[in-house]
């Protein structure tokens, strides 16, 4: 019993002085619970704000990599500074070395350098005394010229243009000096709007020293002419000689395939009022002459194998003075008609031209002779060629480019060439340079090797219908390189 | 007689047999070269283009990488002269491949070109008809009487027939002037004409012009721009072309992804047309809309469209039969090949996708 008691008396007495420890340690494990969970809370605070700084910074940086690309005002001021500097520097330029003009002005020229060999020896071009040569060098052709327009429409484009242009010519004395004669000096108003498409139909009057509508040929500016030598019987004729008067040129009905922009007038025509005294004179006469032509070209569409075939006719109708011995007049009024007849044909590859001209001119039958009499000369030429390469064709001639290249192209010809200055008598009485009838065959090429840069070669082969001491049949060799800028 | 036919011939004979001779060429698997005619150039002349997914192509230089290990040289022709040139170039055996929009290609066709279809190289996009900044004009209907320029003879000219159209107007409300782009950009700065269809951006920041119309969704003014090849080509080397077009199906599907929107805007500015210029005119459309090679009922019936248009405005004489112009198998097997038979939606004949 006691021992009951002496245990109970001890769970009481070690209850009482274990109460308040529990209570203190209990009063302690809460406390540490509520700072955990405050430490919590402050450790997700922080965690959140430091996701938050995150991507505040995110975003600091993304604004600060979107300002890097623009401008600052600074940089501004940069460029506006650099502009400033380049306008103030282009003013200076244009003011003290640039070349002006009042209006719009493109100066242009052509240069021809050549060398030619030939099998019997000859004395022209130089006056007595000489020696016989079998080969020269020659710069046959330097012409300088300006063109532009006066007057530019830009709502109709009826533009008021002009062209001027000087070309070197060898003096015959055999002095070393050399002309420069006035080769075109004219203006040319468009009558008919050419803005208007491809469709509408052009009239143009030109005023002034020219070239000649009439043919293929005699119209194609230096440059462009195929052949180191001209067709005999034009240059005999005189039609690449330039005229003065007043020319209208115009067409009508084209035909347009806009597949390619191609544009083929149905009728092409000319008709022109002229001295008739050649270039740098004035009329010697008081007849005119009326040079005119018509043409008319297939209207097939630019894929045709027949396209840019033009069948064309032409007149020149003229008056000349007809001097006699001692330089007298003999006839103010003698006759001086040329007609022609030609076909064209461009199908790059391939091309053929083909003219036909006669000529009817009064002469005096001999230099002591007070009568005239009338020649009638005729003549053909037939060329063929065929380009290897794409020289002929503006899509890939105008194709951008970043360089100076240009599509090397090599155009081979055949050229047959006939003259007879006189068909009544086949030795005298003859026109021109006192040639007999004449053949020529002409075998040669062209090869364009930069945009306006061309070498020709050429061999011709000379056959006179008489061959005397002074006139042989001979065969020639010319290369010559041209270049127009 | 005998002589003189015997001097006339023999020199013929030379100079026809040496022509002959040079043109004569030996059959091959694989061509020396690919030419490409592009009608369109940069700013100034510049090789370079923008703007779709030919650009692309050139830019990054695909085709190149392509048959490099062939030894197949890749020629671009960049034509400042656009269509008509390709046309012309096509006509004498310069290209083989064309990108071309509606009218110039449909105009060749019905003379006679021989190529055919295989490859939308884009569509839709924005059309901008601008006139002078002191204009007073508030709709096209108060230029009656007015000029506006054109450039006749490319797509160009069906773009503002069917944009007066929808406005009820026609060609005789106004006078209308053939100019190139870069004339009737001087002229509308000049006040020599009432308004044309140009980018307005460069021209409304010097204080030039404005825009009086600004169209972005309609899919019936700007048509698709296409690539064809001719078939003498195609005769020759269908496996050329495929390859051709598997390049261009895989550009197409880079070029219409997301991600190379601004890389593309970049390569383009490349052209001379500025940055922020593309980026006018192609922010906010989808890529995958515009640059979706697919030759759907959409492109069909649009074509067929542009002929009717092309024979009504009498530019052509002849009908120009689409179905029979259309080769589609190159761009079935490329999908195909690179399993994108998905990737583009197809278009329905009104513009509205199928699925």
């Amino acid at each position: 019993m006691n021992n009951i008691r002496k245990t109970i008396i001890a769970v009481a007495i070690s209850s009482l002085l274990a109460s308040p420890f529990a209570f203190a340690e209990n009063a302690a494990r809460s406390g540490v619970r509520a700072v955990n969970t405050q430490t919590e809370d402050l450790k997700r605070q922080i965690e959140a704000l430091q996701q938050s700084i995150n991507a505040l910074q995110k975003q600091v940086e993304t604004i600060q990599q979107e300002n890097s690309d623009k401008a600052t005002s600074s940089d501004v001021e940069g460029v506006r500074s650099d502009l400033e500097n380049y306008k103030y520097d282009q003013e200076r330029q244009y003011e003290r070395k640039d070349a002006k003009s009042t209006r719009d002005t493109t100066i242009y020229g052509t240069v021809q350098l050549r060398y030619q060999a030939q099998s019997e020896g000859t004395r022209s071009g130089n006056p007595a005394p000489n020696g016989e040569r079998y080969n020269t060098f020659d710069v046959p052709t330097a012409l300088l010229g300006v063109r532009g327009n006066l007057y530019k429409d830009y709502v109709e484009g009826k533009n008021l243009e002009y062209q001027f242009s000087l070309s070197y010519g060898k003096r015959a004395n055999g002095t070393n000096t050399a002309d420069f004669n006035l080769q075109d000096a004219f203006v040319r108003y468009n009558f008919l709007p050419t803005t208007d498409g491809l469709e509408g139909n052009r009239l143009t009057a030109t005023i002034g020293q020219q070239l000649l509508p009439f043919g293929i040929e005699a119209q194609a500016a230096e440059d462009l002419r195929p052949t180191i030598n001209l067709a005999t019987a034009p240059a005999q004729l005189g039609l690449f000689n330039r005229q003065i008067g007043v020319v209208f040129r115009g067409d009508a009905h084209s035909f347009v395939d806009y597949s390619a922009n191609y544009r083929a007038p149905l009728f092409e025509y000319a008709l022109g009022l002229i001295n008739g005294n050649y270039s740098n004179k004035l009329d010697n006469n008081n007849g005119k002459a009326v040079v005119g032509r018509g043409a008319f070209t297939l209207p097939v569409d630019y894929a045709s194998w027949l396209r840019e075939l033009k069948i064309g006719a032409s007149f020149y109708k003229g008056s000349k003075l007809v001097a006699g011995a001692g330089a007298v007049n003999l006839d103010s009024h003698g006759r001086n008609d040329i007609y022609g007849f030609d076909i064209y044909y461009n199908h790059a590859p391939y091309g053929a031209t083909y003219e036909y001209w006669q000529g009817r001119s009064d002469y005096a039958i001999a230099a002591n002779s007070t009568r005239t009499r009338e020649a009638r000369s005729t003549g053909h030429t037939l060329t063929l060629f065929y380009t290897f390469g794409d020289q002929f064709f503006n899509s890939v001639k105008t194709a951008a480019k970043f360089d100076d290249s240009w599509p090397q192209s090599i155009q081979s010809f055949y050229r047959f060439d006939y003259f007879d200055p006189n068909r009544g008598d086949e030795v005298s009485g003859i026109r021109g340079h006192g040639r007999d009838t004449l053949h020529v065959h002409t075998i040669g090429f062209n090869w364009f090797f930069a945009e306006t840069t061309k070498l020709q070669f050429g061999i011709n082969r000379y056959r006179y219908m008489h061959e005397t001491d002074e006139q042989k049949d001979y065969t020639e060799v010319q290369t010559q390189l041209q270049y127009t800028f | 007689m005998k002589k003189f036919l015997r001097a006339l011939l023999l020199p013929l004979a030379v100079w026809t047999g040496l022509s002959v001779m040079s043109g004569a060429s030996a059959a091959q698997d694989n061509p020396a070269e690919i030419r490409l005619g592009i009608s369109a150039a940069g700013v100034g002349g510049k090789p370079k283009i923008g703007g779709s997914v030919v650009a692309n192509v050139h830019l990054r230089g695909l085709l190149e990488n392509e048959f490099a290990k062939d030894g197949i040289k890749i020629v671009w022709y960049f034509f400042p002269g656009a269509g008509p040139a390709t046309n012309e170039a096509f006509s004498n055996k310069k290209v083989d491949f064309g990108f071309h929009g509606d009218l110039p290609m449909v105009v060749g066709r019905s003379t006679g070109l021989k190529h055919k279809i295989i490859l939308v190289t884009g569509r839709f996009g924005p059309l901008y008809f601008v006139v002078p900044a002191a204009s007073q004009a508030k709709e096209l209907a108060d230029l009656k009487g007015k000029t506006i320029s054109n450039f006749k003879g490319t797509n160009q000219q069906l773009f503002l027939a069917r944009l007066l159209r929808r406005h009820g107007l026609t060609e005789k409300d106004f006078r209308i002037i053939s100019q190139d782009t870069y004339a009737s950009r001087t002229s509308l700065a000049t006040g020599d004409i009432d308004g044309t269809i140009t980018s307005p951006w460069a021209l409304e920041s010097r204080g030039i012009a404005k825009r009086l119309i600004e169209l972005r969704d309609d899919k019936f003014v700007i048509t698709p721009t296409t690539l064809w090849v001719g078939e003498e080509f195609e005769g020759k080397y269908p496996h050329i072309v495929q390859r051709l077009v598997n390049v261009f199906v895989k550009a197409a599907q880079w070029s219409s992804e997301e991600a190379n929107r601004e890389t593309q805007y970049k390569l383009w500015a490349q052209s001379g047309s500025p940055y922020e210029d593309y980026k006018n005119d192609w922010n906010g459309y989808d890529l995958k809309l515009r640059h979706s090679p697919l030759l759907d009922e959409y492109y069909v019936n649009i074509t067929k469209k542009a002929v009717a248009e092309t024979l009504e405005f009498k530019l052509i004489r002849r009908d120009v039969t689409v179905d029979d112009w259309i080769e589609p198998k190159y761009l079935a097997a490329a999908l195909k090949e690179l399993g994108l038979e998905n990737y583009w939606t197809p278009l329905d004949k009104d513009g509205n996708p199928v699925r």
